[in-house]
């Protein structure tokens, strides 16, 4: 085998292991269970239990281009009351969680949550045009509220977007989504 | 490709399939006077990686928009010239056809557009731009966490090896297109501004649909000053500039710009 | 609070990894795979739109109303107010930048004093209960007469606030102003009766006439003046203005004029005197212009063709240009720049704004308007400028013995302004307790003892009265739009407002002073004003409910009314001297005439400007310079002195020499040498200290006649070769003209 042969062939190795791993990674994302977060929050106490609208707290999706998640404060409202001095609020682990939570707004510290749904940095995502066209939450979070970790469950490649833009006619211009 | 054939007809005024939209601007040189509000406004608004001193040196600094400034005469006579320049956004754009990626493409709104994650780096669009309108990232930004915070996010911040020009601010036209969406309206003349037309004092810059003969755009087009730059290249720009208006230019000036003593300057 | 560092990789899961593994090698920053929840419910989460708020903006000079996109809690961009009657939404480059001002890495984060006394190389971070009983306890002991204030000019409720603190704690207060226009000033009041400059209404004129007028780059506000100036040339409904403007070399401002002529530095009063001449063609000179005559009783001194050699204007010219003045439906008369920092400063200026006397347009449409007075009595319109005759004095003082026992500067940097044979460095260093309330280390802040940093404007309250508003009587008001960046939040360190801390003084230190400044915070200061704008029951926003009123002035940025027309006083120039420019050295030793020009992107250096990384790499309009200061000669001086483009070369002065590079100025007559402000900076920052050179220290200490400012037009240099070569960074050249040399590319008509 000549040297340039050689290096093809590991060239074309690289490759294949790169696609292996990108593979590998896109199947771990949709498939474990959703990453830890600094509090574990229940989507599922909240939606399943308490019959909590999304929007509720995403309080943006319907007008912004982002959901956003709920300040410390709007998390307060409730937990105020809501807690380990509760006597309804029972389970051991809820309790720790919900002090978690109190420390943060006592100390005033905001809480950087775990990413679940990253885009790259050069994807417009418009929230409040997808919720005007009628789509539901669940039609690209899936069924969140039944999760206690909450994971990503469509890809949301490029493929995945164009696609559903196709089906329902939407414009496809790569300067819908490419910004 | 746009390439009519030998002898055969073409109407370069519109793109391919009109949409009943087509982004453009003028530029009233008469009302310019070179302030460069308009080029810090780019600035703030795009993203743009800074300047710095070596950068400069280099030859490697980026401004969508520039000011160019033509010395013209000789002193005590001696005039100089502002002429606004950015990306024309050519209906028959040279930079498009030679992009192996097709990563700079003609949208049907009329924008020559740039799909930067599409973008492999080969700057051939930058060298069969005749406005010089492209630039490159030579680097990776390496910015302070204090300097983070003015970034505007609905704009990337582009990467090392990524071609970037003049968007018409497209984040400001999608924002603008869904707000109103949002509201069952129809786009009205007016709802966008690029950020340099917005900060500009003099209102040299008028952004909108040159489509809509209603627009203000439309109706600045036609006015009897307009010409393209560089109009003999077949470019079919959606920028239209006004010309500057000057009293006695038939008697100081020559026929064009720059004398020639001075021209060397601006090509050093 | 600042915002934690979210660099480190939280989840600890497999996947978490896995994908930051993944994607390293792409690129994508770590910190994307976070988000944060904030503290309190940001105001952008209730509508989901970008949150704007209207402010004032500082960095532009003159107050310019803007709003300010504020996105997860940071300011993102800054736009004009398009209802603020100065700009009506319209921005300067300096306003664009000011985002950099507010989040500059450079910025004092906390209160901080040196390590070693006078030594700016090392400071010690502190905590505002650790250093105000100390700082209170020198001010009450000095507070018997042994306390100075120097600022900037301010006006609003900061420079009430200021007055009414020096005044009741016995302090003396110095303001300083670089490019002093005090004689535009006092000639304003002399013309028109009004020390407030008045507002040229070019937006409606057919015929501007400047000499040495800077509208468009300096004066009072160039946004102001460029968008009257965008309607002058094209306005709908009406005929293109016509701009005819004298002044020593090619400026920015001269550039956008139809006829530029060179003058002869010092001879612009003589040139407006010779168009008076022209314009009365053979007519007796009316009483009030007697005084210009100087006792002559007539201006046949001043006949064209008599003038013409001393002016270097053409006796054509100057009878053409007196004919269209005369003719034109409507004229006006401008002037400023350098040819009021001579030392005949004022006659210059009285001559020049007396032509529209001639033309009889103030208070017309197309002419001269007169500002509306500040809309509250107490709220001043104008701040007390200290003279360069004062500012000498006071150091001459201090440097025989009479040294003041405190300190106190904010917003000005008379250490770099000053000219450098004032020493004011050192002279300034003998006082023993310096507090500067800077939040840069500028070179004045590099002498304190203690330093408390303010916040930035975009953070704190406080109000402008803009410098021209004839249609309007305003009040803008500026409002903290983003929260403190450097601040715990229990205040204990961090940046805060200098205001706040005045009036913090003011209620521990008691007596009159408590009574003279009753309010706890600026924000009290500026309710108690609002309120009574609310009981006036008229303006831009009404409302029966002072709270709703409160809001919506917030929301407007501001309040106006329109004004009620101001009868101006009758021109009185018999105080006036005719006089001849006197320049500090003799034209053998010194043969070129200095100009230093303000820089339409750093201004005249003083601020944190500098500190901008887009101004800084923003072109200057003309020579497209960047990062540095350079010296632009005509080309024909350079052939005579052997120079070429890009050699370093020395100015020397009488009062002491720079250096810079040589740019080649096609614009610029063979004995005038012009050199930006702006730069020369030995502090403030990694993007603006030890760059370039500062004209302003070796200007000569000539004082104005009359007026006693600076004379800062009044310098002569020499000029020495000194075999060292640079390359000046600039935009030209780094992508060729799109013009051709056989093809109209710039496009001229002369029909309009
Ligand atoms: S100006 Fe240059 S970059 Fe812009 S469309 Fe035309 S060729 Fe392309
Ligand atoms: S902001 Fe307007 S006037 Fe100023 S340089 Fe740009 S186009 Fe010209």
């Amino acid at each position: 085998m000549t040297a340039g042969a050689m290096r093809i062939t590991i060239g074309a190795l690289v490759v294949v292991f790169g696609l292996v791993i990108m593979g590998a990674v896109a199947w771990l994302t949709l498939s474990a269970e959703g990453p830890e977060q600094p509090i574990e929050f229940m989507h599922s106490v909240h939606v399943e239990q308490n019959d909590i609208d999304c929007q509720f707290c995403h309080r943006n999706v319907e007008t912004g281009a982002e959901a956003t998640i709920p300040a410390v404060e709007q998390c307060m409202i409730c937990h105020k009351v809501i807690n380990g001095e509760n006597p309804k609020v029972t389970n051991p682990l809820h309790v720790a969680e919900i002090a978690k939570l109190q420390a943060h707004w006592e100390n005033r510290e905001p809480i950087d949550w775990v990413r679940v749904h990253v885009m790259p940095d050069h994807v417009r995502f418009v929230h409040a045009a997808h919720i005007k066209a009628g789509f539901d939450c669940a039609t690209c979070h899936g069924d969140v509220g039944s999760m206690e970790r909450v994971k990503q469950v469509r890809s949301l490649n490029m493929g995945d977007c164009v696609g559903c833009h196709r089906e329902n006619n939407a414009p496809t211009d790569c300067t819908i989504c490419h910004r | 490709m746009r390439q009519a054939a030998e002898g055969q007809e073409q109407d370069t005024s519109k793109p391919v399939t009109s949409i009943g939209r087509r982004w453009g601007m003028v530029v009233d040189l008469d009302r310019c006077t070179g302030c460069q509000a308009c080029v810090v406004a780019c600035h703030a608004e795009n993203n743009i990686a800074l300047n710095l001193e070596d950068v400069v040196l280099q030859q490697r600094a980026m401004n969508w928009i520039r000011i160019e400034r033509y010395w013209e005469g000789e002193y005590p006579n001696v005039k100089a010239r502002f002429l606004p320049m950015f990306c024309q956004h050519c209906n028959n754009a040279p930079c498009e056809p030679v992009c192996p990626v097709y990563a700079t493409y003609h949208n049907r709104e009329g924008l020559n557009v740039q799909v930067y994650n599409r973008c492999i780096g080969t700057r051939y669009c930058a060298n069969n731009c005749p406005y010089h309108a492209r630039f490159f990232n030579f680097w990776e930004r390496d910015l302070e966490e204090e300097q983070r915070e003015y970034l505007n996010p609905n704009v990337t911040v582009r990467t090392k090896g990524i071609m970037e020009k003049c968007t018409f601010c497209v984040q400001r036209i999608r924002k603008s297109e869904w707000e109103r969406r949002h509201a069952d309206e129809e786009l009205q003349d007016g709802d966008v501004a690029p950020a340099c037309v917005q900060a500009c004092p003099t209102d040299t810059l008028v952004f909108g649909n040159l489509e809509d003969e209603n627009s203000r755009v439309a109706k600045l087009a036609e006015n009897k000053r307009h010409y393209r730059v560089l109009e003999n290249l077949g470019t079919d720009t959606n920028v239209i500039y006004l010309k500057k208006v000057d009293p006695h230019a038939s008697e100081t000036a020559p026929a064009h710009a720059g004398a020639a003593a001075n021209s060397g300057r601006n090509s050093a | 609070m600042r915002r934690r560092d979210v660099l480190k990789l939280a989840g600890t899961s497999g996947i978490g990894m896995g994908a930051a593994v993944a994607f390293a090698g792409c690129g994508t920053p770590e910190r994307e795979f976070h988000i944060q929840s904030p503290v309190d419910i940001p105001e952008d989460t209730v509508t989901g739109l970008d949150a704007w708020y209207a402010s004032i903006c500082q960095d532009s000079g003159d107050g310019s109303g803007v709003i300010v996109r504020v996105k997860s809690g940071r300011a993102r961009k800054i736009e004009g107010n398009p209802d603020y009657p100065l700009n009506r939404g319209k921005t300067s480059a300096r306003t664009q930048a000011a985002l950099q001002t507010l989040y500059n890495p450079d910025r004092i984060p906390n209160p901080m004093v040196p390590r070693r006394k006078r030594d700016s190389s090392r400071y010690r971070f502190m905590r505002w209960d650790e250093v105000l009983p100390e700082f209170q306890e020198k001010l009450s002991a000095a507070s018997n007469g042994g306390i100075v204030m120097i600022t900037e000019p301010v006006n609003g409720h900061l420079g009430m606030i200021l007055e009414r603190f020096t005044q009741n704690i016995g302090a003396r207060w110095l303001t300083y102003e670089p490019l002093e226009k005090a004689a535009v000033r006092q000639a304003s009041s002399l013309v028109f009766g009004t020390t407030r400059v008045p507002q040229f209404d070019i937006a409606n004129t057919s015929y501007l006439l400047s000499i040495g007028g800077d509208f468009l780059e300096g004066g009072d506000s160039p946004v102001h003046y460029g968008r009257a100036y965008g309607n002058f040339r094209q306005g709908a409904g009406r005929s293109r203005g016509t701009f005819a403007h004298f002044d020593t070399h090619l400026t920015m401002t001269a550039a956008n004029a139809d006829e530029w002529h060179p003058i002869n530095p010092g001879t612009e009063g003589i040139l407006a005197l010779s168009i008076a001449h022209a314009i009365l063609d053979g007519r007796a000179v009316p009483a009030a212009l007697q005084p210009l005559t100087g006792g002559e009783g007539n201006l046949e001194a001043y006949a064209a063709e008599q003038v013409a050699d001393a002016t270097g204007v053409p006796a054509e010219v100057i009878q053409r240009v007196a004919h269209d003045f005369a003719a034109a439906p409507t004229a006006v008369a401008m002037g400023g720049g350098s040819a009021a920092g001579h030392t005949n400063g004022l006659f210059n200026m009285t001559a020049i704004f007396a032509l529209n006397l001639l033309k009889n347009n103030v208070r017309q449409k197309g002419g001269v308007l007169l500002n509306a007075p500040s809309p509250l009595e107490d709220i001043p319109a104008e701040a007390p400028v200290t003279s360069f005759q004062d500012w000498e004095t006071f150091l001459n003082e201090v440097d025989n013995g009479q040294v003041p026992q405190v300190l106190l500067v904010h917003g000005a940097n008379p250490v770099f302004g000053l000219p450098g044979v004032l020493n004011a460095a050192s002279v300034l260093g003998r006082i023993p307790y310096i507090v500067s309330f800077s939040n840069v280390l500028d070179e004045t802040t590099a002498l304190a003892d203690l330093i408390l940093p303010d916040h930035h404007f975009l953070e704190s309250w406080g109000t402008s009265v803009p410098p021209l508003g004839a249609e309007y009587a305003t009040l803008g008001i500026q409002q903290p739009v983003v929260r403190p960046y450097h601040q715990e939040f229990d205040g204990a360190a961090g940046t805060r407002a200098f205001a706040d801390v005045l009036l913090g003084l003011a209620q521990t230190l008691g007596g009159p002073l408590t009574e003279a400044l009753p309010w706890e915070s600026m924000r009290d200061a500026i309710r108690a004003s609002v309120d009574e704008l609310q009981a006036r029951g008229e303006g831009s926003v009404t409302s029966d409910d002072p709270e709703v009123f409160w809001l919506s002035v917030l929301q407007r940025g501001g309040w106006w009314v329109p004004a009620e027309s101001v009868s101006p006083a009758a021109p009185d120039l018999s105080s006036l001297q005719v006089a001849e420019p006197d320049f500090s050295s003799d034209a053998q030793a010194y043969p070129y005439h200095l100009v230093v020009t303000p820089s339409v992107l750093l201004g005249d250096g003083s601020g944190s400007l500098a500190a901008s990384p887009w101004l800084q790499s923003t072109s200057d309009p003309m020579t497209t310079g960047v990062w540095g200061t350079w010296i632009a000669l005509s080309p024909k001086t350079m052939e005579a002195l052997g120079i070429q483009e890009n050699d370093i070369v020395r100015l020397t002065s009488v009062a002491g020499s720079m250096l810079a590079p040589v740019y080649p100025y096609p614009g610029i007559g063979e004995g005038v040498v012009s050199v930006p402000l702006g730069q020369g900076h030995e502090q403030l920052g990694r993007y603006a200290e030890n760059r370039g050179d500062n004209p302003l220290r070796i200007l000569a200490p000539v004082v104005q006649e009359q007026t006693g400012a600076l004379a800062w037009s009044a310098t002569r240099v020499r000029i020495a070769a000194t075999g060292r070569r640079t390359r000046l960074p600039r935009i030209e050249g780094i992508t060729a003209p799109v013009q051709m040399p056989d093809e109209k590319t710039f496009q001229i008509t002369n029909e309009s």
